[in-house]
Order: structure tokens, then C-alpha cells, then sequence
């Protein structure tokens, strides 16, 4: 379980998050929304140590993040997309996917120098492991392209499938359906849903509100950093706090 | 055999190459900039030649002795330099080689040198004792023989690359003839710049033609390198040896370069941040991965040092390092076939362009700012030179 405990992100004088909590269970989908500049990124930056937390505290299956690295938090089973693409541009997008299959295949850098046969056989199961999550997200004809040659929605696609490859527990999502259209939405569906069986636990920033609604279990709103309503879709959907955050307060008419 | 001349610029043409890669692995694969790249080179020409002179070890011990060094200097710096992002690495780089260089001018002058450098110590040619090769024998007239095939080889060559080059630039003119038709744009400042290009390029075919004569002498006295006369000294060991090493360095680098490390390094030049939140350790990589550029530096350094007849400090300083840099940047930035190009180019280039004298440097500047114009990334950059990239360009083109 992720759980995030009463954690404060302050830059300055500014509460970039303040004061939020929640639990991320395996095969549990939570949404945070929020209108922009809300602290929603704040949050992933801080789970995965960029921005560390000023207060409160992060627990990941019983371990304390604070004070861990980046890769570390990667290493723990966290993994995340980026709002903005962040593909590996220049290489192929099996190499992409490779690049993430380090935790479970370990060999001296002796062995990969004179590819011994320990390198070479890791190398081949390296190999068909990332055909396997290719095929898994329906990118095995684009393996070889290079990655920045790929049309926007499937780089999404190959950036979901990178971060799959470190084999997380935890999946942070930043904006997946963002400038995909309706049937690209509807294939990202499908796999967000494949991942959730598979028992990974999605944390989901997102904008779309048809595919927010559709998917999520439970959503927590965030603004300005505060969390100001909590709730099924459909509680949400009604709560007065969140159509204010949203759209404004109405003007009482005198 | 082939005269002196000739050996040196073969000779310093397969050093550059090991060179050049080692430094292509940190500034092109890596994207961290290293301005000092000789200072690591003049530690394995240095450390070789003690070890094998002073200490009589065998020569395969200098070239190890000079790469440990190197690369133990290369952690050192890069341990606490590489934590920081941006150019710190080139400024310590920097700092790093002329310090050495400053200090080997005031230790000890038995060992170092001093200011005179090194001189009179074994050189490749003696790794190869003459007495224990097999005679030649003078009657068969094998030799003539020999001579004939090696030059009809060298033609055969020469023809195929020029027949690439020719439909390359074939294609690549027709493909701008057709844009320029299409655009209408045939007096746009960008064509201007083509223009210069094309007649630079005009030029150059016509002095090759010109000096086509040389050329072949040139090529028929490598020739004779592999023949009778050339038993008697061992130009034609040294050669094998060094293609040979110069193969396994390759050889090396490709393994590691499509490993998991490789990978993660070049993942790290890509995009540090999203690689890091894929598990990858940035501060580990980047330091491991200009550890083992110094290395090679190293290796390097202690093979120019035994294939030239004398070195001095003054050898290794910031031009020598910029030298380097203009290779891999030339050639191609992440790219080892660009690399071989880069640094044979930039080898025999300044040889060539030695009749023009000041001019070369205007040739030189001319080429650089046109490269960065329309190749920001060398020649090759981040792609490879392969027989089956051609043919599936082939294909794309006729279907």
C-alpha cells in the first residue's frame, strides 16, 4: 500500500500542496483532479523525491521514502509518465522499453564488455521480455522505429509501457489522455483497465473528465494545493465545493 | 616499404580512431562535455612508456598500466564533478590536463623528461623481432605477385567507394533539385550556402583527380607494406597489430555500448530526468561511463606514445583536446562509424590541405560552420553506417 500521509510541498512562501493524505492499494484506481496549478504534479514529484515532501510523510509497503533518490523510489515499485512526453527520443522504442528492464538483470559491466555468456543470455530474455510488454500495449510493428517518429498518442503509449517495464506496484499517470482523441482515449482505457487487473495500483492526473469519470474508484480534488473534497464519481460529480473550484462561486443576488 | 611519412599518418590515423572513441563514449553517448580529453592520453602515454622502459615490463603491461591510470584519474575527478548537472565536467576536464601538463615539466628529469619529454624508448616496431619471421623466398617472384593483387585490391576498393559516394551524392543533389523545383525557392540564402558547398565539393573532386597520381603511389606503396621488402623491417606487424586492437577496442565498445549500461547511459543523455524515475541511477552511470572513456583515452595515449619517436608535455595540451572534440563532433556525435571517419578525416585532412597552408584553417572553419548549419550532430550523428540501412533506403525508394 502507498500511503500518503498529511504531506506539505512549500517553494517559498507558496503551499504548492498542503496537508494532503491518501492510501493507493494494489488494483485501486485513484484520481486527482483539480484546475491547473492546483499542486496535482507537486504531488508526483514528491512521491517520487524530486520535490520531497516538507511535511508529512510517504510509505511505500512499509517503507519510509524520505530521504530516498529518484531511482530508488523507482526501484520501490513507483513508477510515472510525464504530463510532456519524456520518451527517450533518439532511440528505438524497444530500446526504450529495454532501458527500464534493469532491477531484475543484473550483470558486471566485465561481463558486458567481452559479452560473456551470462550478459548474453540476459540480453535475450531482456529481449523478449520488452516484445512481451510491447505487444501488451499493441506497439510490436513500432519497435524498431525511433521513438520521436511515432505519432503523439502512441509516444504515450510507449511512455506508459516504459514505465509498465520497471515492473511497478504503483503507477502515477500524469495526463495520459491528454491530445489523444476519442478512439485513442478508448484504446488507453483498455489498457488502464489491463493494469488494474494485473494488480497494479494507478494514481491518474487527468483533465478529461468523461475518462476520469468512467474509471476512477475514487477521486480526491485538489486546489491550491489543498484537498477540498473526496468521493465516488458520482459524489463528486455533485459536491458544491468542487463546482466552485471549477466554474466559480455564484454571485448572491441581492 | 613505405616511407615514414606515410607509416606515421596510418599509424596516427588507427591511434586517433581508439582516441576519438573514448571520448565520443563521454561527450556523444553520454552528452557530458569533457574539454581535457589529452590530459588522460598523455597519463598512458607517460605511464607506458616508464613502465616499459624503466621498469622492463612487457608492452601489453604498459598499455593496461597506462589505461588503469587513466581511468583511476578519471574517478577521481568525475567522483565529485559529475554530481553536479552542466558543463563542470569540461571546466575540471579542462583544468585537470593543464595541470598535469605543468607538473610533467617538474618531475624528475631521468623518468619524465621534463620540458625535452621522452625520446629513445622502445617503440612498436620492437615488439615485433625481425629474426624470428620466416625468410621471403627470392625466387618464386611471389613478390611481384604479391604486389599486383594488394594494388589491384587497393583499385578495386577505391572504385566501390567512390561508386557509394558518387550515388549517394547522386541522390542526395537530385533529392534538392526536386525540393528546390517544388519550393521555387532557387536564390533563398539556404541555397546560397548549398551553393557554396557543392562548388567547395567541385573543388575538392578536382584536386583528388589531380593528385590522383600520388594517390596511387600512395596506395601502391602501402601495397608494398605486405611484401618482401617490407620483411625487412615490420611495418606490416605494427599495422596488423594496431588494426587488430583498434577491432577489439570496437569490438569492446559495441558490447558495452548495447548492454544495459549502454542503454542506461545513453537513456541519461536522452532525458536524465525520465531516466531516473525509470530506475536508473544518473550519478552512477555518468561517472562509470566516463571512467571507462578515460580508459580508453589511456590505451590510446600509450599507443601514440610507442608508435611516435619522441613526445614532450606540449603535446598534450588544449588543442590537442579540441583536436579530439572536432572528430567526434565531425564525425558524429554517438556514432562509431562516425567516429573512424571523423578522426581518419581530420588526420590525413591536415596532411592534405599542408599546401594550402593559413588557408587550411579557413577550409577547416568554412567546414565546421556549414556542419553545424545543417548537421548539428557530425556527419553521422546518432546513426550508424550499415550495408542493410542502405538497401532498406533502396527499397523505400523504388516502392
Amino acid at each position: 500500500m502507498l500511503q500518503v500521509e498529511n504531506i506539505s510541498v512549500v517553494f517559498g512562501g507558496l503551499r504548492a500542496v498542503d496537508g494532503l493524505t491518501f492510501d493507493l492499494k494494489p488494483n485501486d484506481l485513484l484520481a486527482l483532479i483539480g484546475p491547473n496549478g492546483a499542486g496535482k504534479t507537486t504531488v508526483f514529484n514528491a512521491i517520487m523525491g524530486i520535490y520531497p515532501p516538507d511535511e508529512g510523510r510517504i510509505v511505500c509497503d512499509g517503507r519510509d521514502l524520505k530521504g530516498l533518490a529518484t531511482h530508488d523510489v523507482a526501484r520501490l515499485g513507483i513508477s510515472r509518465t510525464f504530463q510532456n512526453i519524456r520518451l527517450f527520443k533518439q532511440m528505438t522504442v524497444l530500446d526504450n522499453v529495454k532501458c527500464a528492464l534493469t532491477k531484475n538483470y543484473p550483470y558486471t559491466i566485465f561481463e558486458a564488455f567481452l559479452r560473456l555468456p551470462r550478459c548474453r543470455r540476459i540480453e535475450r530474455e531482456i529481449d523478449d521480455k520488452a516484445m512481451d510488454i510491447l505487444k501488451y500495449f499493441d506497439l510490436t510493428d513500432a519497435a524498431q522505429w525511433k521513438a520521436s517518429n511515432l505519432p503523439y498518442g502512441r509516444q504515450k503509449h510507449v511512455e506508459i509501457a516504459r514505465a509498465y517495464a520497471t515492473s511497478p506496484k504503483y503507477l502515477l499517470l500524469d495526463e495520459p489522455a491528454a491530445g489523444l482523441n476519442d478512439r485513442e482515449t478508448h484504446e488507453l482505457l483498455g489498457k488502464v483497465y489491463r493494469l488494474l487487473s494485473d494488480k497494479v495500483g494507478i494514481l491518474l492526473i487527468e483533465h478529461n473528465m468523461t475518462f476520469v469519470m468512467n474509471i476512477a474508484q475514487r477521486i480526491i480534488v485538489l486546489d491550491y494545493g489543498k484537498p477540498i473534497a473526496e468521493g465516488t464519481p458520482a459524489e463528486i460529480k455533485s459536491n458544491p465545493r468542487v463546482i466552485e473550484a471549477y466554474l466559480g462561486k455564484e454571485e448572491e443576488v441581492a | 616499404m613505405i616511407n615514414p611519412y606515410l607509416e606515421t599518418i596510418i599509424t596516427l590515423c588507427l591511434v586517433n580512431v581508439i582516441f576519438a572513441l573514448s571520448l565520443n563514449l563521454i561527450v556523444g553517448y553520454n552528452g557530458q562535455f569533457s574539454l581535457g580529453h589529452a590530459g588522460f592520453l598523455a597519463v598512458g602515454a607517460y605511464t607506458s612508456v616508464i613502465l616499459v622502459r624503466d621498469f622492463h615490463l612487457p608492452f601489453a603491461a604498459g598499455i593496461i598500466g597506462g589505461a588503469v591510470l587513466a581511468a583511476a584519474l578519471g574517478l577521481l575527478i568525475g567522483l565529485p564533478v559529475l554530481r553536479l548537472r552542466g558543463d563542470y565536467l569540461a571546466i575540471a576536464t579542462l583544468g585537470f590536463a593543464e595541470i598535469l601538463r605543468n607538473v610533467l615539466f617538474v618531475l624528475p628529469e631521468q623518468h619524465f623528461g621534463g620540458a625535452i619529454g621522452l625520446r629513445e624508448y622502445p617503440r612498436l616496431h620492437a615488439f615485433f623481432p625481425l629474426d624470428e619471421l620466416p625468410a621471403a623466398d627470392p625466387r618464386t617472384g611471389i613478390n611481384a605477385s604479391l604486389n599486383l593483387a594488394f594494388t589491384f585490391v587497393f583499385a578495386v576498393l577505391t572504385l566501390v567507394l567512390a561508386l557509394i559516394v558518387a550515388i549517394w551524392l547522386g541522390r542526395w543533389l537530385g533529392g534538392l533539385a526536386e525540393k528546390l523545383l517544388a519550393k521555387r525557392m532557387l536564390f533563398s540564402p539556404r541555397i546560397t550556402a548549398y551553393g557554396i558547398w557543392a562548388s567547395l565539393l567541385i573543388f575538392v573532386i578536382v584536386r583528388f583527380f589531380k593528385s590522383f597520381r600520388g594517390f596511387s603511389t600512395g596506395m601502391f606503396e602501402f601495397s608494398l607494406a605486405f611484401t618482401k621488402e617490407a620483411r625487412e623491417t615490420n611495418q606490416w606487424e605494427v599495422f596488423v597489430f594496431l588494426i587488430l586492437v583498434v577491432a577489439f577496442v570496437t569490438w569492446l565498445i559495441r558490447n558495452y555500448l548495447n548492454s544495459t549500461y549502454g542503454r542506461a547511459v545513453v537513456a541519461i543523455r536522452e532525458d536524465e530526468v525520465a531516466a531516473t524515475n525509470v530506475g536508473l541511477n544518473s550519478y552512477k552511470f555518468k561517472t562509470l561511463n566516463f571512467v571507462v572513456g578515460t580508459f580508453f583515452a589511456g590505451a590510446a595515449g600509450s599507443l601514440l606514445a610507442h608508435s611516435i619517436p619522441a613526445f614532450n608535455p606540449n603535446e598534450f595540451d588544449f588543442f590537442k583536446s579540441v583536436d579530439v572534440l572536432l572528430m567526434v563532433v565531425l564525425g558524429g556525435l554517438g556514432s562509431i562509424s562516425g567516429t573512424f571517419l571523423g578522426a581518419t578525416a581530420l588526420t590525413i585532412l591536415p596532411e592534405a590541405l599542408r599546401e594550402f597552408k593559413a588557408w587550411r584553417l579557413v577550409i577547416y572553419a568554412l567546414a565546421l560552420v556549414l556542419l553545424m548549419v545543417f548537421r548539428p550532430g557530425g556527419i553521422l550523428g546518432y546513426r550508424e553506417l550499415s550495408l542493410p540501412k542502405l538497401k532498406l533506403r533502396r527499397r523505400r525508394a523504388t516502392s
